[in-house]
């Protein structure tokens, strides 16, 4: 149940932004801010690790350290623009929190049908999967713009890869595309095109199509390493 | 906002986003009206313990192809530990720091002595004494005798009444599993060795002579007809793990060697999990020839462990093969 109550959350964050677009940048952040609080809070998966941390008990993800290609992604543009300020790195921080929330709410949702529905190892449970890790990235990517939109999102897509490749080990379909292979290039490399498919849909007047390609790009990619 | 009928760049993505949560707000509504799928609590136990063992395995690798052998030394914190080949329970000599003089003695007098009985006579006041550290360590060197004089049971209870006192260090409830799993191990009894040797390395990472007898029950248990995907899946890991850590804890590399050659030997065991290991430790010590012609052994699927198992192990070497020829 509490899924769908998370669900409706991201909804109502939505229909906010939908509603008042021009809200103003401080605004905004409180929202989203005290939205994507409460999914992370609510997350069952956010709240395993927290308790896994807490009790000393094994944490099944893999260290920060097998993430380092989207760190460094995260790092590199603000040391070649030389903007290390603070805003910068709130801004990211929170781009971080957004990404969070939306790949726990993925895995929730994962387990719920996964616990529901006998689908095994095959194709049909590597679509499924990713389809429903896509539409959250996109439905965060949508709300990160709402709250910063005057560049390209690069940490968006960096903050989405590192926490796929970390947090591998927490679903079989992960574990079977392995996002941290190749060192996670290659599932930094499907985030950026998917946000740059996203981020072209805004300053284009074929949005629906990049949007489409947004989606279809981590299913189809997904789908020929582990299918 | 006013609708005008054809939707700007952000409200379609807006828009696309919505669809898509009422879309994931359906299947949720539908996951949630069905009943999980049945399987019993045995079907349940065996499928978390498979998929932990899944998750290790999969951590292990992405470890090693960052960080090669090195993701396997374990940490040595105590700089008083002697690693190698020590077998008289002082491999952390910072432990006994301050011993009682007179108990000192006693243990001092126990080692010189040779006679079997003796130094059990020495070490058996101590046993009883009031001081844990002091009982521990009497009890402990009890055990170790009756291990030598192959009084298995005897051992065991000494080494059981030791992990019966409380606050002892890390480290010394690691020597008595030891001794349990040792013990087991003579007695034939593999998967209480297993699950005593497995003890004794998770509470001391850097124990040589634990990860060695691991070692040894771990191959046996492998060459076993009958065992479940995730036993045959955490027993290769912690042989490989056990591969990359003895070197270390001896200090010498050519270990990665002897272990091999230990594990290419066994011809007549078609294991691909023995091909997989002994590839790796040519792999580490720089023999590519050997290297490479264990892990294309280790590709075939021989029936010899579960399927899903040996795929995994196949997998795995056919990607080492990929990256390192």
């Amino acid at each position: 149940m509490h899924i769908l109550l998370t669900l409706g959350l991201w909804l109502a964050l939505l229909g906010l932004a939908v509603r008042w677009p021009k809200i103003g940048r401080h605004r905004a952040w409180m929202l989203v801010l005290l939205g994507v609080l409460a999914i992370i809070g609510g997350s069952r998966f956010w709240q395993g690790i927290l308790h896994a941390a807490w009790s000393g008990d094994e944490l099944y993800l893999l260290e920060p350290a097998a993430a380092f290609a989207s760190v460094w992604l995260l790092v590199l543009p603000s040391l070649w623009q030389r903007r290390l300020d603070r805003t910068r790195l709130v801004a990211s921080l929170f781009t971080g929190l957004v990404a969070m929330a939306a790949i726990g709410t993925a895995l929730d949702l994962g387990h719920l049908v996964f616990s529901r529905f006998s689908l095994g190892a095959g194709s049909l449970a590597i679509v499924l999967m990713i389809s429903i890790i896509a539409a959250l990235v996109l439905t965060g990517f949508t709300l990160d713009r709402w709250i910063s939109d005057e560049y390209f999102p690069w940490e968006y897509a960096a903050w989405c890869a590192g926490l796929l490749v970390i947090v591998q080990p927490a679903h079989p379909v992960l574990l079977q595309i392995n996002p941290a292979g190749e060192h996670g290039l290659w599932t930094l490399a499907v985030l950026l095109a998917m946000i740059g498919c996203l981020a072209q849909s805004q300053r284009s007047h074929s949005s629906l199509i990049w949007i489409g390609g947004a989606l279809v790009i981590p299913v189809s990619v997904g789908f020929a390493v582990g299918g | 906002m006013r609708f005008t009928g054809s939707l700007n760049p952000q409200q379609t993505v807006h828009a696309v986003a919505a669809i898509l949560l009422t879309l994931l707000g359906g299947l949720t509504l539908i996951s949630l009206l069905r009943s999980p799928v049945s399987q019993s609590s045995t079907e349940i136990a065996d499928g978390q313990e498979q998929a932990q063992a899944l998750a290790q395995w999969q951590i292990l690798w992405t470890e090693i192809a960052e960080r090669g052998e090195a993701a396997l030394q374990p940490e040595q914190m105590d700089v008083s530990l002697r690693s190698a080949g020590d077998t008289v329970f002082m491999r952390y000599r910072n432990l006994w720091k301050n011993i009682d003089p007179a108990a000192r003695r006693m243990f001092q007098i126990a080692a010189l002595t040779n006679d079997p009985q003796q130094k059990l006579m020495w070490l058996e006041p101590l046993t009883t004494v009031d001081a844990p550290m002091i009982r521990a360590r009497a009890l402990l060197e009890v055990a170790r005798v009756q291990l030598r004089r192959r009084a298995l049971d005897l051992a065991t209870a000494a080494a059981e009444t030791m992990l019966a006192i409380p606050e002892l260090t890390v480290q010394l409830t690691a020597d008595a599993y030891f001794i349990l799993g040792y013990a087991a191990l003579e007695a034939n009894d593999l998967d209480r060795a297993e699950a005593a040797l497995a003890q004794a390395v998770d509470r001391d990472p850097g124990f040589w002579d634990a990860r060695q007898a691991q070692l040894l029950v771990l191959n046996r248990q492998l060459n076993q007809p009958r065992q479940s995907v995730a036993a045959c899946l955490n027993r290769s890991r912690l042989m490989i793990e056990n591969l990359g850590a003895l070197p270390t804890l001896a200090q010498d590399r050519t270990q990665f060697r002897d272990i091999a050659d230990r594990f290419a030997a066994q011809a007549a065991v078609t294991n691909p999990a023995f091909r997989l290991l002994s590839g790796l430790g040519y792999l580490w010590v720089g023999d590519h020839d050997r290297a490479r012609k264990a892990l294309a052994e280790a590709r075939k699927a021989q029936g010899q462990l579960p399927r899903q198992c040996e795929t995994l192990i196949a997998a795995q070497a056919e990607a080492l093969l990929q990256r390192h020829f």
